[in-house]
């Protein structure tokens, strides 16, 4: 079974190496005296579909695939004339080779490949489970980047069937707890959520309706 | 830009102009937008139109100054200039805009500030409430994260105007603390009052005593609504509870092999909310008993 964990994380884009290929920051270049040292060298081409499509190899993925195409990411998708701040979301293999440090769990996205979830990705929220009844659970779920740590009030309440659409890889919080939660993203692109503000500066999106590959 | 284009519809669209993907989006969602970078341009360009503006008697329209909010007061940016009530230079600029009576001249009864959570802090709030008395118009903010499906052309979708926090909501001494939002609960009263020949039924119509009523609700978790997304589940029975006074009735539909009641509190034409059953058996005991209703079903 191959899986992959995506981090999103706020990129300010600092060199272009050809239509795909671009160094980040991922702070404010302003506040690190523009320091080039601190540039992260992607491949903005290596992406979940390209993996799905056999054209590389998964342990090859460095970041999610763009939001026009599906994925999270927001800078790019081809330069010039593509974003240059915005949000990268980048593999672990790739954010522990550059030694990033992981965001939080609304920060967080799991594509499978392959196995018996097949192409399926989950992505992470802050939820509550109020209570059950049979197979389904009375959830309230935040906007990822605003339930953890926050006051901010949770985005909605909805019945939900977690044991259909929450990573079965990462079990979902109990009835009265709070605590990270997996959803699909067929499930998760029926509520009415936004994808979270990477960098917090910059503006949102809908969540995609279909992911790569879908 | 046709500057005359910009007041054809209710909304005059006014953009932070910096080089950001979700603000072109925006923008090209919208199809006539104005960019600005700081307050000269901003009044420079109302006062442009306002020279060109032929308004129709009545006509009444929004100011909406669209782009992102930034510090951690959420407040709104247009090119470099955050707008900030504590902040002389802006309280100059939309005074200014007052004292040339720009805004009346245009129609705007309202100006708008669209960017994520302009109205989710204390600062944001006190800026709107601020502008508001400088303008003598309503002005607004927004609860909630904004993006590019809240537009379309002409500007910020109606269907959302829900998410606005107004000056004249901020500054009404709130009735009760805002809630999170949690559960539904079930208010009787809030139910639609449905004539069984105005609805067909998508399944078995039982028509239920005011006592089996009684004893249907009972059952209910009344404080545990919620609306459960994807395809709505189909009902295997339809319920219709009666009103004490009117030939009319409240109709829920039993899903989920009893385990839920599916009420409709937002009509019949938006998504049921659901409602668990305590104990389904006893549920199905008391539907068991009722008549079927003789009115035809729709299949």
């Amino acid at each position: 079974m191959s899986k992959v964990t995506f981090y999103g994380l706020p990129a300010w884009v600092g060199a272009i190496h050809g239509p795909t290929v671009c160094e980040w920051w991922e702070h404010d270049p302003a506040e690190r005296q523009w320091d080039r040292s601190l540039l992260h060298q992607v491949d903005l081409a290596k992406t979940v579909s390209a993996a799905l499509a056999g054209q590389i190899p998964v342990a090859q993925v460095e970041v999610d695939d763009h939001a026009t195409q599906g994925g999270r990411t927001t800078i790019g998708p081809r330069f010039p004339g593509g974003t240059m701040i915005g949000a990268i979301w980048v593999s672990e293999s790739y954010l522990a080779a550059n030694q990033l440090t992981a965001p939080s769990h609304e920060f967080q996205l799991v594509q499978y490949f392959d196995g018996e979830q097949q192409n399926r990705r989950f992505y992470g929220f802050q939820a509550s489970v109020l209570q059950t009844q049979n197979h389904l659970s009375l959830v309230q779920l935040w906007h990822p980047g605003t339930g953890a740590g926050t006051t901010a009030p949770p985005a909605g309440t909805w019945w939900l069937d977690l044991g259909a659409s929450a990573d079965p890889n990462a079990p979902p919080p109990g009835a009265g707890q709070a605590a990270p939660l997996y959803l699909d993203a067929k499930a998760a692109s029926q509520l009415v959520m936004t994808d979270p503000k990477i960098p917090e500066a910059v503006g949102t999106l809908p969540f995609p309706a279909a992911p790569p590959g879908a | 830009m046709d500057h005359r284009a910009l007041l054809a519809g209710p909304h005059v669209s006014v953009v932070s102009a910096e080089p950001d993907a979700v603000l072109q989006g925006i923008a090209r969602a919208i199809g006539r937008v104005v960019t600005v970078d700081g307050p000269a341009a901003l009044e420079a360009a109302l006062s442009h139109l306002a020279g060109e503006a032929a308004r129709p008697p009545g006509a009444a329209r929004t100011l909406d100054l669209i782009g992102h909010t930034r510090t951690a007061a959420s407040l709104l940016s247009l090119g470099d200039w955050r707008i900030d009530a504590a902040d002389p230079a802006t309280v100059a600029a939309f005074r200014g805009l007052a004292d040339r009576a720009v805004l009346p001249r245009l129609g705007i009864r309202a100006v708008r500030l669209l960017g994520c959570h302009s109205a989710g802090t204390e600062r944001g709030r006190d800026t709107i409430c601020r502008l508001a008395e400088l303008l003598g118009v309503e002005v607004a903010g927004m609860r909630e994260l904004l993006h590019v499906g809240h537009f379309g052309p002409g500007g910020f979708g109606d269907e959302w105007s829900f998410l606005l926090a107004r000056a004249s909501e901020l500054r009404a001494p709130p009735a009760e603390p805002p809630g999170p939002p949690g559960p539904r609960v079930l208010e009787l009263a809030a139910l639609p009052a449905i004539g069984l020949e105005a609805h067909a039924a998508p399944c078995p119509r039982r028509i239920a005593s005011a006592d089996a009523a009684h004893r249907i609700l009972a059952l209910v978790r009344p404080a545990a609504g919620a609306c459960m997304p994807g395809a709505p589940a189909p009902p295997s029975v339809e319920l219709a509870l009666p009103l004490p006074h009117a030939e009319a009735y409240h109709l829920a539909h039993v899903v989920l092999d009893g385990s839920f009641l599916r009420l409709y509190p937002d009509g019949m034409a938006r998504p049921g909310v659901l409602f668990p059953v305590d104990d389904r058996e006893v549920l199905h005991r008391i539907i068991a008993g009722l008549p079927a209703a003789a009115t035809p079903v729709h299949r």
